[in-house]
């Protein structure tokens, strides 16, 4: 039974595919329902999925199994970081599903404060030793002579390139306009004419930019539609 | 009451982060606290997935409950919802009848999604020059293109070399030059977001 | 006890009012009094028995200090005492008839004309300037005679004497004959004179005369005619007294000023109008007039306040008018439902038209099978050569992390160098440890990874892995990952404690593995790898390679760009993963790079034709409004 059931579950896989496949596709007509269906079924799907992960991942395998395996063991140690590292994360933890109720939602605020307190010193601390320090110490390593080929047709090149991606940098930075005073409401802001020109530079740069994130989304895209319609084919061969 | 709350929320908050950062910096020292508020942290995040999926649930019940034109779709998901938990629950998440949801419902719509992203996008493009056309707009539209032609050999023509060096130029100079731009200032943002959080002047969490 | 006359409405009020209540006139300040009801209250009018030599020695005046007393000017006080000394004076020459027929006429109500209205008003202080006068040797008359100057001289030849004689004969009696001067005539005239009620002559003579006891006559209308009346002598008319002055010769006036002159004729005081008919004012300050307000209260009827109604009047059509502006504002506040839109619209086809003419060349291109288009050499995609030189350094057996952070979206992009990849980790007999920041991840994993082929050979029997799950918290679990990931993941989905086993046992932070593999298609998730794990990483050289999506390449590109690199190798979209492929010696042709190919030239063919076209149909739309 089971056999014929795992034999089975194959090409009903594939049929289900194909249909979902075919509901969503059919968004190019227009809204309808097959779609807003397909998107529901997925919806359920992924938000179980991730249910059950967390189950299984923290509260099986972090919550409870290590205390059951500390109280069998009878290590002491053991018991010790638990009380330490777990359970008052789990009753954090618990605190917190009080704002899954409106009458009780402002109780559990304090969690989220720690929870946002935690995540805003981690993201300051990636940011700067991350990426602040790095990417200004690769710009400033850009025309590193030690760096430089040897060959002159490539230094040329090499240092034209670093240049330009030295002034891209540093223009996209001032397109940015950190470190402006706040205007008043009505008084037009009034910045230096070479900061205008420099400023149009860093948003030619960003264009670029944004023209290179735009074609390697599409190509992204391009090749799922190519993944589905080879599904599509290869289901049609196989059905028939 | 009312001020008493908002100001221990941001005095949780600062203490908190202040202690995390601390970490960094003298490991020696904060090292332990650091480790612990982090391993606080991740479990909490897990309870807040968790109050997130049981929140979409209760609104989806609200919504079957006051019927309407969303009624089905939403008794669609909880459904779906109902079985995938039991099913993933008995299977495990990486059993075969786990993996062989996720690879007939999910995998296909995300895909199929994606895919209809595609003919939105070039429908997008084509229409780029609809409104008055600025040269900044001009130049998105110059870099898609030179970008798109020099990606693959194109059909008829063959790979182009010219279109494949520049595109490899713009991919390696001006856009890597925008982009470490674009990442800096994001991280300098970053920090300061960051900073005004510790410094209790955003509070985020409802405080 | 008797009332007080209010002067302008001639109602009595009790004494103790300041105040008439009818009209709320002020009742002591005219000072109508009446005379013999002021108990203990001097009135400067009335002279009393008892009080009349003080009222000599003082000039008429007793001591009194009251307001009226104070009004009172000097002119008028000094004639007081003139008539007074007058009386004393001279004797009673009139004959007793004569008196009773002016005290008769002083008493008796004054004749009012046929339309006219009983007066209210009580001249009680001319009655008792009467009867100090001691009754009068004329009878009284509405004649009214002006005064003129020679009434000045007359009073001061009345004054005069009676002035010497007041200083000489200070305790004299009031004098038995009063000559009557011509403004007290006059004043006669113009006023009426009513005696109602509780106030009789008879009274006002007692007080007046200055009879030390007080009579009381039983009989009310009964008069006691004093002595001295009988002896008044007539009065003599200041203009037979009077001595005619000199002459003035009339002034020789200019034509203009002749012209300017009044007409004699007419008579300055008379009114221009004929008020003969006009009503007499019968109260109040102006009584006797003709052809004036009448001052009395009862002319000027108080009534009631009309009552408005303060209900809106509004007609039919504007009510219906306000019903509609109320239906109107109560329609905004509903939600409106959106119209539902026809499935075919412009837009709806023409994006059909797009899809169509992408969807046909690559379902061709599959159906066909096409194999045409060469695939790309690892060294024309950057980052491809040094991905696989990094994979090739890692030490064969030993453990390797890999996180599978893509959506399953971006499978069929990335499952083809995350295929070579795993294949080349099987062939090394790595240990891969799987972790993933996604919820999907786990089962992304298990399903690229249990297919693999064993060494032995066998489909599906490479075991040497272990799928460590879902780590929460995004940033947070990295960090937790990079400083212990024991405690961040202690078991794996199967329940099993890798850690406790080799080749994990060995590994005690993220530095120990050999390397760490990204498979992600965010960019976000890539610059927090390279943000929380890669400072940890650089301290001991392990490297950190991405595979990743053709979206997330450009922003990542920084990174392995850099000097020192932060990413050491770097794969990215279909042509990088064609790229890995040939150079770890796969060779095989893909059916989807022809499709990919045949696809971006329709994409560019469809973005170039739909821009210039709509370019082109611009062109004269916008020459038409410069012209207008």
């Amino acid at each position: 039974m089971l056999e014929r059931i795992s034999q089975l579950a194959d090409p009903i896989g594939v049929i289900i595919g194909f249909a979902l496949t075919i509901m969503v596709l059919s968004y190019l007509i227009g809204d309808n329902i097959l779609f807003r269906l397909a998107i529901s079924i997925f919806i359920g799907v992924a938000s179980g999925y991730a249910a059950v992960l967390i189950l299984y991942n923290v509260i099986l395998y972090q919550v409870l199994v290590p205390v059951i395996q500390a109280i069998t063991t009878g290590k002491v140690d053991n018991l010790l970081t638990y009380a330490t590292h777990v359970l008052p994360a789990v009753l954090l933890g618990i605190w917190m599903l009080t704002k899954a109720s409106p009458r009780l939602s402002r109780g559990g605020t304090p969690v989220l404060a720690l929870l946002t307190g935690v995540g805003a010193a981690t993201v300051i601390a990636g940011a700067v030793r991350g990426t602040i320090f790095p990417q200004v110490g690769a710009s400033a390593n850009l025309l590193n002579i030690q760096t430089a080929p040897e060959e002159l047709s490539r230094l040329v090149g090499w240092f034209i390139n670093g240049l330009i991606i030295l002034v891209g940098t540093v223009t996209t930075l001032i397109y940015f306009k950190f470190g402006i005073k706040r205007q008043e409401e009505g008084v037009p802001a009034q910045h230096s004419v070479i900061l205008e020109y420099l400023s149009t530079a860093g948003q030619g740069f960003i264009v670029i930019t944004l023209g290179v994130l735009f074609a390697g989304v599409y190509i992204a895209t391009l090749i799922a539609l190519i993944d589905r319609i080879q599904f599509l084919w290869d289901s049609i061969i196989g059905i028939f | 009451m009312k001020k008493i709350l908002p100001t221990s929320n941001a005095i949780i908050a600062v203490i908190s982060g202040l202690l995390v950062l601390l970490g960094y910096f003298f490991p020696g020292v904060f090292g332990n606290i650091q480790s612990i508020l982090i391993g606080w942290s991740i479990i909490l995040a897990a309870f807040a997935l968790l109050l997130g999926i049981f929140n979409l649930a209760f609104v989806h019940w609200k919504k079957t409950k006051a019927g309407g034109a969303g009624g089905i779709n939403s008794i669609v998901l909880l459904v779906s919802l109902g079985i995938t938990i039991i099913l993933v629950s008995l299977s495990g998440p990486t059993g075969a009848l786990s993996l062989w949801i996720f690879n007939s419902f999910q995998v296909p719509v995300e895909i199929s999604l994606l895919a209809v992203l595609a003919v939105v996008l070039v429908y997008a493009a084509a229409r780029l020059l609809t409104r008055r056309p600025k040269w900044y707009t001009v130049l998105f539209l110059v870099t898609v293109l030179i970008v798109l032609l020099g990606s693959v050999p194109l059909f008829f023509l063959g790979e182009v070399a010219p279109l494949v060096a520049l595109r490899g130029w713009l991919a390696q100079v001006p856009a890597v030059a925008g982009a470490r731009g674009l990442l800096l200032g994001v991280a300098l943002g970053t920090v300061a977001t960051g900073i005004r959080i510790l410094m209790g002047v955003d509070r985020p969490y409802g405080g | 006890m008797t009332d007080i006359i209010c002067p302008l409405c001639g109602k009595p009020n009790p004494p103790e009012l300041d105040e008439c209540k009818y009209c709320q006139a002020p009742l002591n300040a005219s000072g109508f009094l009446a005379p013999s009801d002021q108990e203990g209250q001097e009135n400067p009018f009335i002279v009393s028995s008892g009080d009349s030599d003080q009222s000599e020695s003082q000039g008429l005046k007793p001591e009194s200090t009251s307001p009226l007393e104070q009004a009172i000017p000097d002119w008028l006080k000094n004639t007081e005492a003139n008539f007074l000394e007058g009386t004393e004076a001279k004797p009673e020459s009139q004959a007793p008839d004569d008196i009773a027929e002016q005290i008769d006429s002083l008493l008796s109500q004054p004749s009012t004309p046929d339309n006219g209205v009983q007066p209210d008003i009580d001249d009680d202080w001319l009655a008792s300037l009467l009867a100090e006068a001691g009754g009068e040797s004329s009878p009284l008359s509405l004649q009214e005679e002006p005064l003129d100057e020679k009434e000045v001289p007359v009073n001061a030849d009345l004054t005069g004497p009676s002035v010497e004689e007041s200083n000489g004969d200070e305790g004299v009696l009031p004098p038995a004959q009063i000559e009557k001067p011509d403004w007290l005539t006059g004043l006669e005239a113009s006023s009426k004179i009513k005696v109602e009620g509780e106030i009789t002559p008879s009274e006002a003579f007692v007080i007046g005369a200055g009879v030390a006891d007080t009579v009381e006559s039983a009989d009310t209308g009964s008069m006691d005619i004093p002595d001295w009346i009988g002896k008044i002598e007539p009065e003599e008319t200041p203009s037979d007294q009077e001595e005619p002055g000199p002459q003035i010769a009339p002034a020789e006036l200019p034509g203009w000023l002749e012209a300017l002159r009044p007409d004699d004729s007419v008579s300055a005081t008379e009114p221009v109008e004929d008020l003969s008919a006009a009503d007499v004012v019968t109260a109040g300050p102006l009584v006797g007039l003709r052809g004036v307000i009448n001052a009395h209260p009862s002319a000027i009827r108080a009534r009631k306040p009309p009552t408005y109604s303060i209900k809106l009047r509004v007609t039919d059509e504007q009510r219906a008018r306000v019903e509609m502006m109320v239906a109107l504002l109560a329609d905004e506040q509903k939600p409106k439902p959106l119209p539902s839109q026809p499935v075919l619209t412009s837009r709806n086809i023409f994006r059909l038209v797009i899809a169509a003419a992408l969807i046909l060349p690559i379902a061709w291109m599959i159906i066909t099978g096409s194999q045409q288009v060469p695939a790309p050499q690892p060294g024309e995609v950057p980052g491809v050569v040094d991905f696989t030189q990094q994979v090739q350094a890692i030490p064969a057996g030993s453990p390797v992390l890999l996180a599978f952070d893509y959506e399953a979206g971006f499978s069929g992009e990335m499952n083809l160098a995350i295929s070579t990849l795993i294949n080349q980790l099987t062939i090394k007999n790595n240990f891969m440890t799987l972790v993933t920041t996604i919820p999907s991840g786990p089962a992304l994993a298990e399903s690229l990874i249990s297919p693999s082929t064993s060494l032995e050979g066998n489909p599906g029997s490479y075991s040497y892995y272990t799928n460590l799950g879902y780590i929460p918290g995004g940033t947070l679990g990295l960090v937790g990952l990079a400083l212990s990931p024991k405690s961040v993941l202690p078991y794996s989905l199967d329940g099993v404690n890798v850690w406790q086993s080799a080749p994990l046992d060995t590994v005690a932070t993220i530095n120990d593995f050999s390397a760490i593999i990204v498979l992600t298609n965010d960019p976000d998730t890539a610059r927090s790898w390279v943000e929380q794990v890669g400072p940890v990483l650089k301290e001991d050289g392990t490297p950190l390679l991405i595979v990743t999506s053709s979206q997330a390449e450009p922003l990542i590109r920084p990174y392995y760009e850099a000097n020192p690199s932060q990413v050491q190798g770097m794969v990215s979209s279909l042509a990088g993963g064609l790229a890995y492929g040939r150079s770890v010696g796969n060779i095989q042709q893909n059916g989807e790079w022809d499709a990919f190919s045949i696809a971006i030239t329709a994409s560019v063919l469809i973005i170039l034709i739909g821009s210039i076209s709509r370019a082109v149909m611009k062109l004269p739309m916008s020459g038409k409004k410069k012209e207008s």
